[in-house]
């Protein structure tokens, strides 16, 4: 019998100030069920207002208050998509309440936090599942290809992971007498327009963002943990990373178990950087092969007269937030291993911090 | 009209197709060692004379030609380039010039004392990928370059491997040196930093890795990704190439370009031509440098950078340290 035919899980949605899509996106599987959205009394109106709207859209009752989302509304599961360093409290609070969770990226800004999230769910005996993009079609396929043994042991793989987008003003443009942008005010605009970005007051790099994609693929791909890295940084591009300190390219050498050697370029490199929006390539060596792999597609290109500029090209027969919630609800019913459960989306939060130490220091750093 | 002698002929069907096209220039003489090699390239490009050996075609043909074109297996380049400098010849030698930067010295030693002009070839400086993101860099349209990763995969065989127990910084050195100086090239300097990982991984006949990634920082900004494998199934190489600069990003890669074809084997992909285009460039650069009395665009001193970088990879390697420059050398942290 397949999951779509189980139980329905009813879900709270906490905190959905950042991507409306994990909630959504949970929504939209048959067998998971909204019941009501919740968030902290004491965070800002502007959250609220998130969050309110996101109740709106899926017909159910927004409660400002955490605590009684989590008891009051016969919830099973908790969908949480706060600002990023509240991520994991909101996590370990769902955990104690007996519920499972899918958390948005990143799992934290912190790895101790991470540690705190892994022991509330392993002591709760909850489910736990970081939303990733492992089950989009071209990553299907790669993991079926891997797995049938076509190219042999894998001992290298490769990840290039661009958002061709811009994050505002460039580089440079900060006058004199300008004050810097404040992350934390240009994140919330700049999410409410539509443009990913790291929602929190904390900032944060491309690796930390967006980081935890493409170290999930790898992980998935390779199974080995990551156990030394070497990474370069750099504010190439947008004033906001300039100003703050943290880095909108990256690249880094994976040292991996068992000999295997990987690397990610990482980067939110500007609307000129691609066409299509992204350019997300994973590459990865074996022993009798290799394996060259364009994450978008299947896809389609449309080009018409009043385009002014891309993307050009659309993603299609793409089915990967089903398979991923589906495959949640296949551990739930089967108590059995969730894609990205908790201790690894602490493997990779570790890896970031390494990977940032790393383009810091300019040395190899261990990942612990 | 400068007269060319090829030295180390197994690629001669690479300069005849493009001899017609050389300006200024002729090749009036072969050598190879071994002889068949040398009379079929005679043949094929025109040649009027040929030898067995370097030596044997200065001795008695030395007035046949004014330069040289060394394209022999990396172990004898810096020999024989450095013998025909002190012969007076002018040198065109591919890079890796030498298998370690104090040979490369000597090869520089010669031309200088001779007074000739020393290029260090590097056709991924004249193939449409690198000469493209160049071109690109140049113009602004990039803007800073910020990320220059480089994939070159090859099958088992075509790499250049030292004998059993030789050391492992050769296999860098021989396989990565054009990929460094491009990155050199493309960012207008050496790299501050150099790091570098690899191994032995897939196939036996060699001790030394066939799998060596190489992390490089360069002043401001830059960085850069290159690794190189000689871990394919016997076919057509995979290479790939892109820049991310702050205003704009390049993307050479063979995954874009391979075409398809349905036949009774199952679906195959075409791989890429490049033409032989690259190869002209740079003979007619050696020969333009040499007719006008310049420094070529890629000299023997960047030949050396190249080794030189290579070596600090090498010794990156083995430590598992970051190699720093300092006073023009590296060394590990």
């Amino acid at each position: 019998m397949g999951s779509t035919d189980g139980a329905v899980f009813r879900f709270a949605a906490l905190s959905a100030v950042k991507h409306e899509y994990v909630p959504l996106g949970v929504a939209a599987h048959p067998r998971f069920e909204p019941v009501v959205v919740g968030e902290d009394a004491d965070q800002g109106e502007w959250a609220h207002e998130r969050n309110a709207q996101l109740a709106r859209d899926l017909g159910v009752p927004y409660v400002r208050d955490v605590g009684k989302a989590l008891s009051d509304y016969g919830a099973d599961v908790a969908v949480i998509s706060s600002q990023a360093e509240r991520h994991c409290d909101l996590a370990v609070r769902a955990a104690d309440a007996g519920l499972h969770v899918i958390q948005d990226k990143p799992m934290s800004t912190s790895v101790a936090e991470c540690d705190r999230a892994v022991e509330a769910v392993e002591r709760n005996g909850v489910k736990f599942m970081m939303w990733s993009r492992n089950f989009m079609p071209s990553l299907v396929q790669t993991r079926e290809a891997i797995e049938s043994g076509e190219i042999g042991l894998p001992h290298a793989i490769h990840v290039d992971f661009y958002f061709a987008s811009d994050a505002g003003p460039p580089k440079g443009s900060r006058k004199p007498d300008d004050p810097p942008i404040d992350w934390y005010e240009y994140q919330k605009q700049a999410h409410a327009t539509g443009r990913d970005g790291g929602v929190g007051s904390e900032p944060m790099g491309e690796l930390k963002i967006e980081g935890i994609y493409p170290l999930a693929y790898i992980r998935m791909l390779i199974g080995a943990e990551v156990e030394r890295v070497f990474a370069r940084t750099a504010s190439h591009f947008h004033q906001v990373n300039v100003d703050n300190g943290v880095e909108d390219l990256a690249s880094v050498t994976l040292e991996m178990e068992r000999g295997i050697v990987g690397s990610l370029t990482i980067g939110r490199i500007g609307r000129g950087g691609h066409t299509d929006g992204a350019m997300i390539k994973i590459s990865v060596l074996g022993s009798k092969g290799a394996l060259v792999v364009n994450e978008s597609r299947p896809e389609v290109a449309v080009y018409h007269r009043e385009q002014e500029k891309g993307p050009y090209n659309r993603r299609v027969a793409n089915e990967g937030d089903f398979l991923m919630v589906e495959s949640f609800a296949r551990a739930i019913d089967m108590d059995g291993p969730t894609p990205l459960d908790a201790r690894a989306g602490r493997a990779i939060a570790a890896t970031v911090e390494a990977a940032v130490e790393s383009g810091r220091t300019g040395n190899p750093v261990a990942v612990r | 009209m400068i007269r060319l002698a090829l030295i180390g002929c197994e690629s001669a069907a690479s300069y005849a197709a493009v001899s017609s096209r050389l300006g200024r220039a002729t090749i009036t003489a072969v050598a190879d060692s071994d002889a068949a090699t040398s009379e079929s390239a005679r043949v094929a490009l025109g040649a009027a004379v040929s030898s067995n050996t370097l030596e044997g075609l200065l001795a008695a043909h030395g007035d046949a030609f004014e330069a040289v074109v060394v394209d022999a297996p990396v172990d004898c380049r810096a020999q024989l380039a450095g013998r025909a400098a002190e012969a007076g010849k002018h040198v065109l030698v591919e890079t890796p010039i030498a298998t370690s930067t104090v040979k490369a010295d000597g090869v520089l030693s010669a031309a200088e004392r001779a007074g000739v002009s020393l290029m260090a070839g590097n056709l991924a400086r004249f193939a449409p990928a690198g000469a493209t993101v160049r071109e690109a860099l140049d113009s602004g349209e990039l803007g800073e370059p910020g990320l220059l990763r480089i994939h070159r995969w090859e099958s088992l065989g075509t790499g250049s491997w030292p004998a059993l127990g030789q050391e492992q910084g050769s296999v860098v050195v021989r396989n990565l040196s054009a990929e460094i100086d491009l990155a050199i090239w493309l960012y207008g300097g050496l790299p501050r930093e150099v790091y570098a990982t690899g191994g032995r991984v897939s196939h036996g006949g060699i001790d030394q890795p066939d799998y060596v990634q190489i992390h490089l920082g360069f002043e401001g900004d830059g960085m850069s990704v290159i690794d190189y494998s000689a871990s394919l199934p016997p076919g057509p190489g995979y290479h790939f190439l892109s820049m991310i600069g702050s205003k704009g990003a390049a993307y050479a890669d063979d995954h874009h370009n391979v075409n398809l074809v349905y036949g009774d084997g199952g679906t195959r992909a075409l791989g890429p031509g490049q033409g032989a285009g690259h190869i002209l460039a740079q003979l007619q650069e050696f020969v333009d440098a040499v007719s006008e009395g310049r420094e070529p665009a890629t000299t023997g001193v960047a030949g050396r950078s190249a080794i030189l970088v290579a070596e600090a990879a090498a010794e990156s390697m083995c430590s598992g340290r970051t190699a720093r420059l300092a006073g023009g050398q590296y060394g590990l942290d």
